[in-house]
């Protein structure tokens, strides 16, 4: 067995299979880059860089995630079997474990990270971050109670969803991008908007933050001019409420939430526009951060970040419209932020000296 | 007919009685000095006056004037400017659009704005398109109506002080109590604006004589004219409370009461430039252009120096590339001829030529770091010249290195003229001395991930011609080219260095502003595809995989991949790198890219067939 597991990590450190996984890389990395023109980044980077298995029509071909996977241990089983520990491959081997550190770091950050964004109206305090992408159906009780039921979860189940509540949830449609179209016949099920409207699947944006989310679902055992059909989509301005037994519930389809163990108080947020232009010259946000006891007055920049107990926070960008400005700031939480750091000073320094050695001719 | 068809009519009328001028003798040095806020900052008329030139590029009968005295006569003789042919409407679908008849090229500002203001719907229907919607003659007419815009606020920005062309009626100034020196100008005259109109309520409309009406309305016509115009920003904030930094014109400052004392005396030199122009008397401009300098300089808030505006306009008209072109060409000349005649002793004349060139190019950029008060490389353009001057020195060291000089030589400056003139492609839509966006405002990944990352390139192309130079002596030379191997290996894993550190700094500061490391960016995917390219060739010939001639034809192949990396991305406009986005360049792109494959084919093609002959 032992044999077997050596014979095979042996031919795990061949350098052709590098020679071959290396073209369909560069493919991927070419045909991901093109796609992103129609159908996006987002979806690109799912169909082409973070798959598993690539489709060409009927043809299952490795995505991004097995070809990446079979470079990185063949360049560990070569760096572990085959390196020769010699002073003239001195920077052959720094810069190989430098790359080897960088993938570590990659797989790290594609475990831990959590990223997503806070907004912020000026002196206003915040700790919720919105994800970028994923979506769940909100129902928040009058007490405080949240229950968050993923957006996954809302298609077609045909049953209700388990939750202790005292009326019950069916979903029965949702479309990632949905057309709000007007409902050509309506009977007395339909209740809300769905009396006028109804959602239609549409074809996905390519910006995927532009995608309007919606949900159709029945609720039953409510209050009998509460039970019916009802839609709801992220742009809708106000929760929909149900009573029942003198409890109030507020339902909403909205960006995945989540909370910050500190909170942020924007202070200000200053635009700078080069004279005479429109064109932005500089941002940043002067905040309040409070933790406990800490209240820590500090700045964000453009290109220089804030960063405490783990999280990293960037100024992303504002909006400004009657209401005044707000700062949106995005949030990071990233174990891995320090590998490309490491990694970096690594593969340089590796390649400085390989390339110093050759120059000297001392290369066999 | 509208407010600009009356402006221009009028204007065209009395331009035929207009003085005749001969302005292109007046000595333009101070006035090309003269500080001027456009585009996010201060620089000199000189460079104010190149930008707009650049616009009007297509009329050939523009190339031999210089962009200062074409700006003068904007300025200080309207009438005449807006009468001048300058834009070229040869475009037969455009001609149509506009209603326009005839073989006639070139029309002027008179005939074109009426033209577009009739057509103000249509442009209206083509604003509410995606501009990547429009078509050729919408792209056509909407550049067409974005300049004649543009000239029209330049031409009437110092109306407000130029002598008007409907005088007030003399009976009206006695009546008036006005003097007569005061109803000369626009400016003058509206010190007794109240009086006047006060005159005109006291009148029955039918009552008030024509020529009268005819003031009238060449007051409203100018106001109207004007009244939004900021285009021109000559004069810097003066009150102590204004901690604004943004510049204005004097039309501006006057109407929202912002004016000064300084302000009001700089406003009087330009008057004093305007009426020695008009006159066309050399001393009396010389003099009152010098003095407006002096005074500008002055200006509390001024940001900028002397030195600063010296050194744009001496950048601007010395035109160091045109020097480093010139040394580049000899050096390609001596170098062919040193092939032909290998017994002559060329390759130090050729090496001298080359420094040459490189040092007046090294000055340019010296030059524009100094102006621009940032690091050499932040925009495309930027980056072409850098990736040039990295070549050429590439080439320098190695051919002072080593025994094989002439090729470096050639080489290094083939590739200076071929950035040249990419370079000037890029350089002709207008100014390449810009502000940049806010993501790009740190002098630290500026000066760090971007120099290396461009450094790589320069290298990648460097080493790419040594690999085409390699299948030419393959296929022409009977020597043996293998000696050039080693040397693409070297360069190769030097590009390699360069490429990957570049990368992966460029992944650290993404991570510092976009808060991720890696984000499948076209950019990013584009110098990691350079990466990859050259790990593959690398550990292609080292591992075997890769005989020499197979190693040498994917090194020169690298060229498209920079090539695509560099320029094809930012045809894309997707992704956080929006400030490269560009357009226009995909067929050259795609040309070069053809042109590329099918010469390195057809030379290794050719090479394995004599190698196998050979064998």
């Amino acid at each position: 067995m032992l044999k077997k597991i050596k014979k095979t990590a042996f031919r795990m450190a061949r350098p052709d299979i590098m020679f071959y996984c290396l073209p369909w890389l560069m493919f991927l990395l070419v045909a991901g880059t093109i796609a992103q023109k129609e159908i996006g980044l987002y979806q690109a980077e799912k169909i082409f860089f973070s798959s598993w298995i690539l489709w060409i029509g009927y043809a299952p071909l490795p995505g991004g995630i097995p070809t990446l996977g079979i470079i990185f241990l063949n360049l560990a089983a070569k760096f572990i079997l085959k390196s020769r520990w010699e002073k003239k491959r001195v920077g052959t081997i720094i810069s190989h474990f430098g790359i080897l550190l960088l993938f570590i770091g990659a797989i790290f950050t594609a475990l831990t990270t959590e990223e997503g964004f806070l907004l912020i109206p000026e002196n206003e305090t915040s700790h919720t971050i919105y994800d970028y992408h994923k979506k769940a159906f909100y129902i928040r009780e009058e007490n405080g109670t949240v229950y968050a039921i993923p957006f996954e979860d809302m298609k077609d189940q045909n049953h209700p969803i388990s939750i202790d509540l005292p009326f019950k949830i069916t979903p029965l449609s949702h479309c990632i991008n949905c057309d709000v179209t007007t409902r050509p016949s309506s009977n007395s099920s339909h209740k809300g908007l769905a009396k006028e409207k109804q959602l239609k699947p549409a074809p996905l944006q390519n910006d995927s933050e532009t995608n309007l989310a919606g949900v159709t679902f029945q609720i039953s055992h409510a209050d009998d001019d509460q039970n019916g059909t009802y839609i709801s989509t992220e742009a809708m301005p106000s929760p929909l409420i149900i009573t029942k037994d003198a409890r109030r519930f507020d339902l909403r389809l909205q960006r995945k939430e989540a909370s910050l163990p500190f909170d942020i108080t924007l202070n200000d947020f200053v635009r700078e526009q080069h004279p005479g232009t429109d064109m932005p010259s500089h941002y940043h946000s002067d905040i309040t951060l409070t933790d406990g006891e800490i209240n820590w007055q500090t700045r964000i920049d453009m290109n220089s970040p804030l960063r405490y107990r783990g999280y990293t926070i960037f100024q992303s960008s504002f909006t400004d419209n009657e209401q005044g400005q707000a700062s949106i700031l995005a949030v990071v939480k990233n174990t891995g932020w320090l590998f490309p750091y490491i990694s970096s000073i690594l593969i340089a320094l590796g390649l400085i000296l390989h390339l110093i050695i050759r120059l000297k001719g001392r290369y066999d | 007919m509208t407010k600009h068809t009356y402006l221009l009519t009028i204007l065209c009328f009395f331009s035929l009685i207009g003085p005749a001028l001969a302005q292109n003798t007046l000595d333009m040095r101070f006035f090309s000095k003269l500080p001027i806020q456009h585009d996010g900052r201060i620089k000199p008329m000189e460079s104010f006056a190149r930008h707009l030139n650049a616009k009007l590029q297509s009329n050939p009968n523009l190339e031999n004037q210089t962009a200062i005295y074409f700006i003068a006569e904007a300025f200080f003789d309207p009438a005449k400017f807006s009468v001048k042919p300058l834009f070229d409407v040869s475009d037969s679908k455009l001609k149509q659009t506009l209603g326009l008849n005839g073989k006639q090229p070139l029309f002027s500002l008179s005939v074109i704005i009426p033209l577009l203001q009739k057509k103000r719907s249509f442009l209206e229907k083509i604003l509410e398109k995606n501009p990547n919607e429009w078509n050729e003659t919408e792209k056509k007419l909407y550049d067409l109506y974005e300049t004649a815009s543009l000239l029209k606020s330049v031409m009437t920005s110092f109306q407000i002080f130029l002598p008007l062309k409907i005088p007030l009626p003399e009976r009206l100034i006695s009546e008036l109590n006005i003097p007569a020196s005061d109803a000369e100008t626009y400016l003058t005259f509206k010190k007794h604006e109240e009086r006047f109109k006060t005159y005109l309520q006291k009148q029955p409309p039918e009552q008030i004589r024509e020529d009268v009406k005819a003031f009238l309305f060449q007051i409203t016509a100018i106001e109207q004219n004007t009244d939004r115009q900021n285009f021109v920003r000559i004069l810097p904030p003066e009150w102590p409370l204004n901690t604004s930094d943004e510049w204005n014109s004097p039309w501006i400052l006057i109407n929202t009461g912002l004016s000064g004392p300084e302000s009001a005396a700089y406003i009087s030199q330009w008057e004093r430039m305007a009426a020695a122009y008009r006159d066309n008397s050399p001393a009396e401009w010389r003099q009152a252009s010098q003095s407006a300098l002096n005074h500008a300089l002055e200006f509390k808030n001024i940001d900028t120096t002397k030195n600063k505006l010296n050194l744009e306009v001496t950048y601007l008209t010395l035109n160091p590339y045109f020097f480093t072109l010139i040394f580049y060409a000899l050096t390609l000349g001596i170098c062919l001829i040193a092939f032909m005649k290998p017994e002559l002793p060329l390759s130090i004349l050729g090496l001298t030529t080359l420094i040459s060139g490189s040092l007046f190019q090294m000055i340019a950029i010296i030059m524009r770091i100094i102006i621009l008060e940032r690091p050499p490389v932040s925009t495309l353009f930027e980056s072409i010249l850098f990736v040039s001057l990295i070549c050429v020195a590439t080439s320098l060291i190695m051919a002072i290195l080593r025994k094989d000089k002439t090729f470096l030589i050639f080489i290094g400056a083939l590739l200076g003229i071929l950035f040249y003139y990419l370079g000037a492609y890029f350089a002709k839509s207008g100014d390449t001395l810009q502000v940049l966006t806010a993501v790009l405002d740190t002098s630290f990944w500026l000066g760090t991930h971007v120099i290396i990352i461009t450094a790589g390139y320069g290298l990648c192309a460097i080493t790419a011609m040594v690999a085409h130079f390699y299948l030419f002596k393959c296929v022409f030379n009977d020597n043996n080219a293998s000696y050039l191997v080693p040397l693409t290996l070297k360069l190769a894993l030097a590009s390699l260095l360069l490429t990957t550190v570049g990368t992966i700094l460029g992944g650290i500061w993404a991570d510092q502003s976009w808060g991720r490391f890696w984000g499948w960016d076209p950019k990013e995917n584009g110098a990691l595809l350079i990466v990859l390219w050259l790990i593959w060739a690398i550990h292609g010939k080292i591992a075997g995989q890769l005989k020499d001639l197979g190693f040498m034809a994917c090194i020169a192949l690298l060229n498209i991949i920079v090539a695509l990396a560099w320029f094809g991305v930012n045809l894309l406009n997707v992704g956080l790198h929006s400030y490269g986005f560009i357009n226009g360049i995909a067929y050259g792109l795609s040309a070069f890219c053809i042109a590329e494959i099918v010469l390195i084919a057809v030379l290794t093609y050719i090479s394995i067939r004599k190698f196998k002959h050979e064998a």
